[in-house]
């Protein structure tokens, strides 16, 4: 009886292995080199799947503080790769990069509370979906400030801006990295050291050893 | 005439001085309900959790404001480790309207900042203490400082419960008191937000209606009760300021004065100044009063001898 048993377990075993190696083996089989881009072999696919690392922009350009910092060239593909879509682009599921799709990353489908409102916002297209769709890169102007004080339809009043949503979600990592200085990221222009008085260090000195003093 | 003898006048002089004293402690009875001017004004939220302490609103305090150099400039964050005497934080003082202070809670694994500048009370100490009102709180909410009535007696900055009005020591000409004004004339009153507001990065400083700000900071410690401590800074505290704060931590272990209540400071006093102009207006005339009647005898005596002369004259 032992000894049927434990054939029996191996035999079950090597049945296992040998039927996953073949599905997984038709699998590669099925799915041609170039498919990450466009899969036309999928008929039934309820949409298109594009991949989203062939969308998403490469380098983002952000230059809103332009008086002070030189513009950044933010790393946006090295950074979607190394740390993941969802670590910034907040309201998604982190998927895997075969099932990232961009309907999954900007439609909010998903999640039936953001649905009543958001369904359809962004279909299917990247560009239809930036930061500052949201975050609004005037976050303080009178007419911004006028909006979210008088209309009442507005739910989400307290929407960060677009340069606050930037350094909040940078800064989490940077300053574990250790790299969370201004000007390991900014480079400072003219203005920038006025602005910051970087020269006031020589007079400085002087004064505050006359502080020290009393 | 009914001849007014002694006893009927210290009787209406007492009804009078008692009736005096009974409604100058009604007003100040009624004002001890004062909330804050809730529906008017600006203010800033201030969240604590979100300030990385780049010092970037020193430094657009610093040029909004065409205050003097400062002592380092505004990228050395080793002002940070600086102490007054006493172990205390860096604080708002003659061209620093505004500071950035490190501070190190023991149940977070990262250094908390704290900006501190002029909370902009609602019922503002500063503003009740100047006997020739130089202050003004604009209905934009700013609590805004007149130097050419001032006086120079510093009442203000020994009202102020956040210790932030500064005085100009280094004028010996001219000197005057020196506080944040929310950039009023510049920017608050076409609708703008301060210029640290603008500046900051994080944007921990968030601009809007008192109102709506207050809304928001609730509502962030409603949505996200793992970071914040339940509690709004400045939304009650001696009457309520415009500046609001939330914090992750307790406030105590961050600066704050936990002890200062929720009245304005003035109505610690109100009572006993409602007496000042009472005691000023109907002393002089009741004890000119009482004068008058101890040297009644003495005139009538006078006169009568007058008339005994005038009578033995004829």
């Amino acid at each position: 009886m032992k000894a049927f048993l434990k054939w029996f377990f191996t035999y079950i075993t090597a049945f296992f292995f040998i039927f996953y190696f073949f599905q997984s083996a038709s699998g590669l089989e099925s799915t041609p080199p170039e498919g990450l881009k466009v899969d036309q072999s999928q008929e039934d696919a309820p949409a298109p799947k594009v991949h989203i690392h062939d969308l998403m922009p490469q380098v983002v350009v952000l230059d809103s503080m332009a008086n002070l910092y030189e513009a950044v060239e933010f790393d946006h593909e090295m950074h979607a790769v190394e740390v993941g879509c969802a670590k910034c682009h907040h309201h998604i599921v982190e998927h895997t990069d075969q099932t990232c799709t961009i309907h999954n990353v900007v439609d909010q489908t998903n999640d039936p509370f953001c649905a009543r409102c958001h369904k359809g916002w962004f279909p299917g297209s990247l560009d239809k979906a930036k930061c500052k769709d949201c975050h609004s890169p005037d976050r303080f102007t009178a007419d911004y400030l006028n909006k979210i004080e008088k209309d009442k339809d507005i739910y989400h009043r307290d929407n960060i801006g677009l340069m606050g949503a930037y350094h909040n979600q940078c800064m989490r990592c940077h300053v574990e990295e250790g790299i969370g200085g201004c000007q390991d990221c900014h480079v400072r222009t003219e203005t920038g050291d006025k602005e910051f008085r970087a020269d006031a260090g020589a007079s400085g000195a002087t004064k505050k050893s006359s502080e020290d003093g009393h | 005439m009914k001849s007014l003898n002694r006893r009927n006048f210290l009787k209406s002089g007492l009804a009078g001085g008692a009736l005096a004293t009974f409604l100058g402690r009604e007003k100040p009875a009624q004002a001890r309900e004062f909330s804050g001017y809730t529906n008017k004004g600006t203010g800033v939220l201030v969240d604590l959790s979100r300030c990385v302490g780049c010092r970037s609103c020193e430094a657009a305090c610093n040029r909004e404001q065409n205050l003097p150099e400062p002592d380092v400039p505004f990228d050395d964050f080793s002002i940070f480790d600086t102490e007054r005497h006493g172990g205390l934080k860096r604080r708002t003082s003659e061209g620093v309207f505004t500071v950035v202070n490190r501070y190190n809670p023991e149940e977070l694994d990262h250094p908390l900042f704290r900006k501190f500048q002029c909370n902009h009370c609602e019922e503002p100490a500063c503003l009740t203490s100047c006997f020739v009102n130089a202050y003004t709180k604009t209905p934009e909410g700013a609590v805004m400082y007149n130097p050419k009535v001032c006086v120079g007696c510093r009442n203000c900055m020994i009202a102020c419960p956040f210790y932030v009005p500064a005085y100009s020591y280094s004028k010996p000409l001219n000197p005057i008191v020196e506080k944040c004004i929310m950039c009023y004339p510049t920017r608050l009153k076409f609708g703008k937000p301060p210029a640290c507001v603008e500046a900051c990065p994080t944007e921990a400083l968030t601009f809007g209606s008192r109102v709506n700000v207050l809304k928001f900071a609730k509502e962030r410690i409603r949505q996200h009760p793992e970071i914040f401590v339940d509690h709004v800074y400045g939304e009650k505290e001696v009457g309520g300021t415009a500046w609001l704060y939330i914090s992750p931590v307790d406030f105590k272990k961050i600066g704050f004065d936990m002890n200062l209540g929720h009245q304005p400071i003035i109505n610690y006093v109100k009572s006993f100044l409602a007496t000042v102009p009472m005691v000023l207006t109907i002393w002089p005339a009741l004890f000119a009063g009482f004068y008058r009647l101890a040297n009644r005898k003495d005139g009538l005596k006078k006169d009568n001898n007058e008339g005994a002369r005038e009578e033995s004259q004829s």
